[in-house]
């Protein structure tokens, strides 16, 4: 029996189902941002040997990692798809979730931004992504970026949360924002006096503040779906 | 906390996107206050009980109904 529009769940994937694709969204991503550090790493050390030229292993190197990043969009491009038809068979979103997908897509496109120029400014594409988050920058590079981050993007996140959410997503946002703040009053410390004690390596800022980020998302995610 | 607004939905023949827009949320918050998932707030419950025409209490049970 055919399910009526009254009938129908309108929110579309369905928990699991719209993790897994999110998941596979931002491993896309990351895939993307480390392939092209990889290659322009690549290209630049090349640039920079007066007496370098490419072997045959260069080229394979370069055209895997091509390949990657061009299979990282593709997978990244149907995962959003997929998304988008489910979102559609739902029913048409409104027009308050339609602003919402307006800022997601500005916050996306500024996210991609801050990536790239980072990508773009590193110097060691092979270690660590989260290298990519405490190398050094040019102070020019830096101003820029600590604008965008600074200004811009608490600008997006007030207007998202004062005039954009509905109040399911603000009490979702809410909650992930109170669990990362606690996770955050309570690991940063007990990192900091384990260091102290000798047991572990000395605080990352760095790995701290991602880390706050991801619970925050998760239970925001969490909150907002389940 | 219980609540009736799917019957209530189903008796207007209207989906959730349709109440969605009717409240000014998204269509998760209406799937997540009909499942008790998520207990609106005061504004958004008087909000329902207008549209609907019903008095708040005939629309959500907090299971403290006296008789």
């Amino acid at each position: 029996m055919m399910e009526s529009a009254v009938d129908k769940d309108a929110t579309g994937l369905g928990f699991a189902a719209l993790a897994g694709r999110i998941a596979l969204i931002v491993l896309a991503a990351i895939g993307v941002l480390g392939g092209t550090g990889l290659i322009v790493g690549f290209l630049t050390a090349f640039s920079e040997d007066p007496n370098g030229t490419l072997s045959m292993r260069d080229i394979a190197i370069l055209a895997g990692a091509a390949l990657f990043v061009l299979g990282c969009l593709y997978g990244g491009w149907r995962a959003i798809r997929s998304m988008r038809a489910a979102d559609v068979a739902a029913g048409a979103p409104t027009p308050r979730e339609n602003r919402n997908r307006l800022v997601r897509v500005v916050a996306g496109l500024l996210g991609a931004v801050i990536g790239l120029v980072l990508v773009l400014h590193h110097d060691t594409p092979a270690s660590s992504p989260l290298a990519l988050l405490d190398s050094p920058l040019s102070p020019v590079i830096a101003i820029v970026l600590a604008l965008l981050v600074g200004v811009l993007t608490p600008a997006l996140s007030l207007y998202w949360y004062l005039r954009v959410v509905d109040e399911q997503e603000a009490a979702a946002y809410d909650k992930g924002a109170l669990v990362a703040i606690h996770a955050f009053w309570v690991g940063a410390p007990v990192w900091w006096l384990l260091w102290r004690g000798g047991l572990v390596a000395a605080p990352d800022g760095v790995l701290i503040y991602v880390a706050t980020a991801v619970i925050a998302t998760v239970i925001w995610f969490w909150a907002k779906y389940r | 906390m219980k609540n009736r607004l799917k019957v209530l939905r189903a008796e207007r023949n209207w989906s959730q996107a349709d109440l969605a827009v009717r409240l000014d949320v998204s269509r998760q918050a209406v799937n997540a206050v009909e499942t008790g998932k998520y207990d609106p707030s005061l504004p958004l419950a008087f909000k329902i009980a207008r549209l609907f025409e019903l008095p708040i209490e005939e629309i959500f049970d907090d299971g403290e109904r006296r008789g």
